[in-house]
């Protein structure tokens, strides 16, 4: 690796280091500006509600709760559950929901991205068939219908009429109760990657190299195996990182609808708890992971082609 | 293709074979799916009916429920009262926590000092405002102004454990109602041992929480499950006719009916919106709950002052239209301010048969009290504003319509305010900010004082600040009356008293619309403290 692109690197880190603490600060008082509290009980005076709300620091002034917050999240203190898990760490219950939901955005991904590439390929060798209108009626309607109204229709079909998948998920079959919602989440995926990947080649088998090796003689395997997907593929790394974060979006209803224990659903139940630390560690997860992603697009971009690295170069 | 189309097929009937093996359990597990998650098994923090269904399944308090929702002894065996009402001996039983150690007087008194140590939720419970046992409303004075509670401190509370298996609690007045009280979480043992080895962990996982009740946690992943199997060495432990109970957790109505019709619930929680559709099917069942619902005018209002303004607001209100056409869920018209099913009487009865009813609508009745109210005012038309937060369903829906039927009358023009819980009651509430407000009360205990303390002239819950001598010291003699049938002919008195006045606006009891499975018997429900008891709950192969 030359020192630029070390350097490169480098920069691209400080400056995703520098968004997140911008992030953090902008989420941490969007959070206490909330309407609400997360000690609403209305059985309690003001006196018990105030002597509750000062064991978890909430009579400080705001920076220094920031302060006291930032310095526990540095030693890996994400602070306490108020209202939804009371007094529950925050790290035990992120630490317990993320996995689950990044198996689920993983699992959807590949997923996804291994029947899209496939169906757009067959669109575009079978351009202007019955194949291909499939194709482009089957991604349109992916791409148009939102992820948990499949969601509700897997349920439906599959789980409650025809009993073939669990109506929800459980923690003691990980993987068989998890494929409802990853094929509702890949839905997107897939009628994405097809429409992307059926342009792209179909570009590709219109370029001079292709006629170039038609005239050579190879053969349709070699041409369509060889150079077209090769070619067709590498900007479909383009369109993964969107679709990665479309996806996190996407997961939050699904776990909503199949009982999925993740962090999306843990993230809209703190929002209604107003359960502030929860929110906190769940949104600025999801943006930390934004992030990484954008950085790890940036630098792979930057990889391959140093052309289009953003910034200044030398 | 064909390869493709046979992938598929061996895909599918691998699933089919994979989906046999699986379901929601065998017939000896009940599943109910709730909305809401546990928060934790502390009963010194958890306050909601999913954390109390939770602990209830594992813990025994004094006392608890028969099959038939009566009061019964649990972990007390025999229980007296002094003649003069002020010391409660209970006598325990022979039971065990689930590491083996027997339960004690000492876990209870334990229990009790914890709560008001750690400012508990129910600290209060302890204190005049539940219990009345002696020395707690002195220490919960003190943690209210910051202090911390030395062990001496604690020791000065009434409730002490003569030895193991007599627990002595002394009282600052009568209780009547003392026994259905000790069925309250609040009132829970705890094994000390077992608590300060977990520390803060305590009760905030399966692991971390010890049994002396019908079921045993086995595992709980918060936003999940929650799975519990039966307790071989409870007390009462040939009753229990179940092997597991699961609990699926945060299942949206919806979702939780989804999961009803496919076999995964046996019984599952629905909204309004699905009562349409279930409502001629054989699983579906309605519950009251005990939250009373109801309008609070402030009297510092000079408009509101007036009665006749009062008189046409309560009476301009359809409440069952309201509930049953609009609510659906089994909700009820309020016909006072004590909610049905929450009170028994000496002879048995429910407050409601024995009080008045308070409440009509007659919209031209209304028209005329309000057209006496803008003659007695001097005005010719009033413009109340009506509060109520959009964070608490279905207090919007109820504020909406009765937005739409005091419009209804001629020279009232009603601004509404939308605001949030918490700035409803703590500041708008708290700072007399308001005409009139869409606010609730769930019951504390079974009697009707849980109510009827809420419209005393020094009770921090009378927003409204209607102060009257008469019902404060009717309220005092009720509160030192030891002779169950003239305390309970007072407390009809009283509630008299303050619905004859306008002070709050009852509107509705709430409901709960659900779905059982037709061949489990013996859930038991009660709308004061836990809501549902497994103990009972059998199911039919």
């Amino acid at each position: 690796m030359s020192k630029s692109t070390v350097r490169y690197i480098l920069q691209r880190l400080a400056i995703s280091l520098v968004t997140l603490f911008v992030i953090l600060v902008v989420l941490f008082c969007m959070v206490r500006f909330l309407p609400g509290s997360p000690i609403n009980n209305e059985h309690l005076s003001e006196a018990q509600r105030a002597a509750i709300e000062a064991s978890y620091g909430l009579n400080l002034p705001l920076p220094q709760q920031f302060v006291k917050y930032v310095g526990g999240m540095l030693t890996g203190d994400f602070g306490v559950s108020m209202n939804l898990y009371k007094d529950m760490q925050v790290s035990s219950l992120v630490g317990t929901a993320a996995p689950i939901s990044f198996f689920l955005g993983l699992c959807a991904c590949i997923l996804g991205t291994i029947v899209g590439i496939f169906l757009g390929v067959v669109a575009a060798l079978n351009k202007n068939t019955i194949w291909d209108t499939l194709t482009t009626v089957l991604s349109v309607i992916g791409v148009s219908i939102p992820s948990f109204v499949f969601a509700m229709l897997i349920l439906i079909i599959f789980g409650s009429n025809l009993h073939i998948l669990p109506t929800m998920y459980s923690s003691a079959q990980p993987i068989y109760s998890a494929i409802m919602p990853i094929i509702a989440l890949s839905m997107s995926v897939i009628a994405n990657v097809a429409r992307f990947t059926r342009t792209e080649m179909i570009s590709v088998l219109n370029s001079d190299y292709i006629m170039l090796a038609k005239a050579k003689g190879l053969s349709r395997k070699d041409i369509i195996f060889k150079h077209a997907l090769r070619n067709t593929l590498i900007p479909i790394i383009t369109i993964l990182g969107p679709i990665l974060v479309n996806l996190m979006t996407g997961t939050m209803v699904v776990e909503k609808v199949c009982s999925v224990p993740g962090l999306g659903k843990l993230l809209i139940n703190s929002i209604q708890a107003s359960d502030y630390n929860v929110i906190l560690a769940c949104a600025f997860l999801y943006a930390a992971m934004y992030i990484l992603m954008m950085l790890v697009i940036d630098v792979s971009y930057g990889i391959i082609d140093p052309r289009i690295r953003l910034g200044k170069d030398e | 293709m064909k390869k493709l189309l046979s992938v598929l097929m061996a895909g599918t009937m691998a699933l089919s074979l994979a989906a046999c093996g699986s379901g929601s359990g065998g017939a000896n597990t009940f599943t109910f799916a709730s909305e809401l998650d546990i928060k934790n098994l502390d009963s010194c923090d958890a306050d909601d009916g999913t954390s109390f269904n939770a602990m209830h399944a594992v813990i025994d308090g004094l006392m608890g429920l028969d099959e038939d929702g009566n009061i019964a002894n649990a972990i007390a065996e025999e229980h007296t009262v002094s003649d003069d009402g002020l010391t409660h001996t209970f006598k325990l039983r022979d039971a065990k926590w689930s590491n083996g150690e027997p339960v004690t007087a000492q876990d209870f008194v334990y229990a009790w000092q914890r709560i008001i140590k750690n400012v508990g939720n129910y600290a209060y419970m302890m204190g005049s405002d539940g219990a009345h046992i002696t020395g707690a409303d002195e220490l919960i004075a003190k943690t209210g102004n910051g202090e911390e509670l030395t062990q001496e401190d604690l020791d000065t509370l009434g409730a002490k454990a003569e030895d193991d298996k007599t627990l002595v609690v002394t009282l600052t007045s009568p209780v009547s109602y003392f026994e259905e009280l000790m069925t309250f979480p609040c009132y829970y043992p705890i094994n000390e041992k077992f608590a300060e080895e977990q520390g803060d962990g305590y009760a905030k996982s399966a692991e971390a929480i010890l049994s002396n009740g019908a079921f045993v946690m086995e595992s709980w992943t918060p936003g999940s499950t929650a799975t519990f199997v039966k307790n071989e060495d409870y007390w009462n432990a040939d009753q229990v006719k179940l092997d597991k109970l699961v609990m699926n957790l945060v299942q949206e109505p919806t979702v939780a009916a989804q999961n009803f019709d496919s076999g995964s619930n046996d019984f599952a929680p629905i909204d309004s919106d699905l009562v349409d559709q279930y409502k001629d099917n054989d699983a579906f069942t309605t519950f009251k709950e005990g939250f009373l619902f109801y309008l609070q005018p402030n009297f510092q209002n000079t408009d509101l002052q007036n009665l006749n303004l009062r008189k046409a607001l309560s009476l301009a209100i359809d409440r069952e239209d309201f509930a049953t056409n609009v609510l659906k869920d089994g909700s009820i018209e309020a016909n006072g301010f004590v909610p049905e099913d929450l009170s028994i009487g000496p002879n048995g009865q429910d407050f409601r048969d024995d009080a008045k009813d308070f409440t009509t609508y007659d919209l031209e009745a209304a028209q005329a009290a309000l057209d006496q109210a803008l003659q007695e005012l001097g005005k010719s038309e009033i413009t109340l504003k009506l509060m109520y937060g959009t964070d608490e369903s279905p207090m919007d829906t109820m504020a909406t319509y009765l937005q739409n039927a005091f419009t209804k009358l001629n020279g009232l023009n009603i601004e509404m305010v939308a605001t949030t819980k918490q700035d409803r009651i703590y500041n708008k509430q708290a700072n007399g900010e308001f005409d009139i407000s869409c606010t609730r009360w769930g019951p504390d205990y079974g009697d009707a004082t849980t109510y009827l303390n809420l419209m005393k002239s020094d009770n921090v819950n009378n927003y409204g600040k209607w102060v009257n001598a008469d019902y404060d010291a009717l309220m005092a003699q009720i509160s030192t009356e030891a002779n169950v049938e003239t305390r309970w002919n007072l407390m009809l008195q009283a509630e008299e008293m303050a619905m004859n006045d306008y002070v709050n606006i009852p509107v509705f009891q709430k409901g709960t619309s659900a779905l059982e499975n037709p061949s489990v018997k013996g859930l038991v429900f009660r709308p004061v403290g836990v809501p549902y008891t497994f103990n009972y709950v059998s199911k039919e192969a």
